[in-house]
């Protein structure tokens, strides 16, 4: 059965890195979900978070043609109970009352959201959480015209301290 | 050159590079070529790489450029030359259409794990990304298709990103490097007292294994009545074919190659069991299926290889050792997987072997071998009438050379045939193009062995279709005085794939006929001495009259129209499926 997966980068910061991991995704032909790339703590190592669906057994066919990536420093596959891991989404919702204003600001921030913006008809929700956890909430929004969607791909962390390099465990 | 390969870190110092002094990015490209050992490029020539040209032009002592007649031509003749010698092959290019001529040359490169560095020009950097006159985005388009890429637009960094050209594309598993170097960075000048740097090994080309790991694996052997090594390109890339040797007499062990591992053992080793895949030989496709231990050492269970995955080693268990890590569990899931160059998994496994009898056996092979003589090779290497047959030509070819020639193959039946009729003595001596199965690979690719080969005959042997895809290099032999000796087996059709028409498309001939040129003609026309046959009474002459002719020879061979590849492990089959006719 397919599972989300997410795969972590670390690479060096060059132009190209982004298309050749790209490319083993595509020519896998696995689509992927969502992609964030960001600095980390070392200034010359950039970090790919890459979010898909795929069968467990075929992450490593992902994971190993990125290893090789000569760029590549260290690159690991981690299954969401592994992982803290959120995103950010902003959602622009319309309104056509105080009272219909009021209700949707109830909501949001009964569910860790935040009205950021608010100018005529439309205002602007910030909602950080699991990609779950912001599906459900524009779900309950649903009453609402949705005038813009935008999220954020994921960021993710290991819960446990082992940033280990390159897997070990190659055999059944 | 050992020296260099064997350098773990690379620095200015370790390469020998000058310590001060003004130049421009042209003549430091030619500096960081020489100081890597290379001698030989093979490029066509056009604006963007103009200002190198003309760098070359004060470097003809020290560096020889073969003008090829298409930049097709230039990186199959690379792939030639590293394929031959173990060394990087280098080819070169200008940009747009002269980079992307290069493209199929490069793929295969990519596909064999051949060592290579091509050189693109590109248009002066301020132009990049405005569909300047010629350009294309080569490293865009190359990313596929390349171990590594860059781009180069400031002539200082032309010294380190060379050096790491030259450092990814040999070491780990070899493949292609594009370094794609602007206009205006060859113009520009830089000051070497800028340059420093330092190219340390990557940590996945370390070997990976426990030694509980590793006596796992020695106890698996020990333990197998019926194992099968499978000897791939990793064992010739590697320089492991005497380990290999030691590993399977110390064991009693049989091996089969892969057609990339083909003359890494030599073909009369007794041990020795012959190819594997859709056109190898009987017994060890068939025995593959009552192994019950398949070592594949330096090899990537390809689908040629393998047949039916579903019905594959199915009695076996898999010890899989290989120096890339994305190829073990790619295909097949190993029992034990051992990641390291195969010289030092094996040095550090002969230890852990037991002498054991394995006659049964290896008698199983010898009755497969006896069955195959009789029903296919016999009549393929000795026919009594009818037209001539590439099999017996190959095997003429082979015993004229005394087994000793360095022999490159199109692809085709004719490549096939070569595969299985040409006796291997030493190890390197059979060159061609395997995973990407490539048209039009072996004339130039015979050029570049030519380069690389100068103490034993280079003998390139092609099909009419092939031929005609890269015939233009004929030019390049005749220029550069090449004593290629060129067999071209003519069947008037693009015949492997006849041959499919044949068995699976209900011999409905769709666009294999071939009408063909006065081939003798041609070479004459090229100044190249060339002469047909169509006679068994006559094959023989001719083929010595070819070897023994100085310089560059073709001799067009007029074979049976219709002669089909025997065995044949049909496309899904498994290969205990395997068909003797
Ligand atoms: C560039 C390229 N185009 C097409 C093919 C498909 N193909 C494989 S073998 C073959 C026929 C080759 O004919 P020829 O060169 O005459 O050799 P023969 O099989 O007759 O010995 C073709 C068309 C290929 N391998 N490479
Ligand atoms: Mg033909």
């Amino acid at each position: 059965m397919k599972k989300r997966h997410t795969i972590t980068v670390l690479t060096e910061n060059t132009p190209g890195v982004l298309h050749r991991i790209t490319s083993v995704f595509t020519k896998r032909k696995v689509n992927i979900e969502s992609l964030t790339v960001s600095e980390t703590e070392h200034e010359e190592i950039s970090r790919f978070t890459v979010v898909f669906y795929s069968e467990p057994e075929f992450v490593s066919q992902l994971v190993r043609p990125i290893q090789k990536i000569v760029e590549v420093v260290d690159a690991f596959a981690s299954d969401d109970e592994t992982l803290l891991y959120k995103e950010i989404a902003f959602l622009r919702v319309g309104f056509s009352s105080e009272w219909e204003r009021a209700d949707i600001e109830k909501m949001a921030t009964k569910n860790n959201g935040k009205v950021i913006l608010a100018n005529g008809r439309t205002m602007v929700i910030e909602i950080t959480g699991e990609e779950d956890e912001v599906d459900r909430f524009r779900d309950m929004l649903k009453a609402y015209p949705l005038k813009t969607f935008v999220r954020s791909g994921r960021i993710a962390i290991k819960r446990e301290l082992t940033e280990e390099l390159l897997d070990h465990t190659l055999d059944e | 050159m050992s020296d260099i390969k064997k350098t773990k870190i690379v620095t200015p110092q370790s390469l020998g590079l000058p310590k001060s002094g003004e130049m421009s990015g042209s003549e430091a490209i030619i500096k960081m070529l020489l100081a890597h050992g290379v001698k030989t490029v093979f490029g066509y020539p056009g604006g963007a790489i103009m200002p190198f040209y003309d760098a070359l032009f004060d470097y003809q002592k020290e560096l020889h450029h073969v003008l090829v007649r298409h930049e097709q031509g230039a990186a199959h003749a690379a792939e030639g030359y590293a394929n031959a010698s173990g060394e990087v092959g280098v080819c070169i290019a200008t940009s747009g259409p002269g980079a992307t001529n290069l493209v199929t040359g490069i793929a295969d490169a990519m596909m064999d794990s051949v060592p290579m560095v091509a050189i693109t020009g590109q248009v002066v950097s301020p132009l990049l990304g405005t569909d300047a006159f010629q350009e294309t985005d080569v490293i865009g388009i190359t990313i596929p298709i390349t171990k590594w890429n860059c781009q180069m637009t400031d002539p200082k960094d032309i010294p380190y990103m060379m050096a790491k050209a030259f450092y990814v594309a040999r070491h780990g598993r070899p493949g292609p490097v594009v370094v794609d170097i602007t206009k205006d960075a060859q113009i520009n000048t830089f000051d070497w007292k800028d340059i420093d740097f330092k190219i340390k090994p990557q940590k996945h080309y370390a070997q990976r294994y426990s030694d509980a790991k590793l006596q796992r694996a020695a106890d698996l052997i020990n333990a197998a009545e019926r194992p099968l090594l499978l000897v791939g390109h990793g064992v010739l890339i590697g320089d492991a074919c005497h380990e290999t040797c030691q590993f399977m007499e110390k064991g009693n062990i049989p091996a089969a190659a892969t057609y990339l591992g083909l003359s890494a053992v030599p073909t009369d080793h007794p041990l020795y069991m012959g190819m594997l895949g859709m056109h190898g030989n009987y017994a060890p496709n068939i025995l593959t299926n009552e192994a019950d231990l398949i070592i594949g050492l330096g090899m990537r269970f390809d689908d040629r290889v393998t047949g039916n995955l579903k019905h594959y080693a199915i009695k076996a268990k898999i010890i899989h050792i290989e120096i890339d890590p994305a190829e073990v569990g790619k295909i097949i899931k190993p029992t034990v997987s051992l990641i390291g160059e195969a010289k030092d998994v094996l040095t550090e496994l002969l230890p852990l072997l037991e002498n054991k009898d394995r006659s049964a056996w290896l008698a199983r092979f010898s009755e497969g071998k006896k069955k195959e003589l009789e029903t296919v090779i016999e009549s393929a290497i000795h026919p009594k009438e009818g037209a001539l047959r590439t099999s017996e030509v190959i095997n003429l070819l082979s015993e004229l050379t005394n087994h000793n020639a360095v022999v490159v193959s199109d692809v085709g039946q004719q490549q096939m045939m070569t595969a299985r009729y040409y006796q291997f003595k030493k190890p390197r001596s059979y060159v061609g193009s395997g995973g990407l199965g490539t048209m039009g690979y072996a004339l130039p690719a015979a050029i570049g062995a030519a380069f690389a080969i100068k103490d034993r005959p280079v003998l390139a042997i092609i099909g009419d279709g092939g031929f005609q895809m890269t015939i233009q290099e004929l030019g390049t032999i005749a220029q550069e005085k090449l004593s290629v000796k060129i067999v071209i087996m003519n069947n008037n059709y693009l015949g492997m794939v006849r041959q499919w028409q044949e068995l699976f498309f209900a011999k409905r001939y769709s666009a294999t006929p071939m009408h063909n040129p006065n081939f003798v003609k041609i070479c004459e026309g090229y100044g190249i001495e060339s002469m047909k046959v169509s006679e068994r009474s006559q094959i023989k002459s001719a083929i010595e009259k070819m070897l023994s002719t100085p310089g560059a020879f073709c001799l067009e061979v007029a074979v049976e129209t219709e002669q089909n590849v025997w065995p044949m492990v049909p496309a899904g089959a498994s290969v205990s499926d395997i068909r003797l006719k």
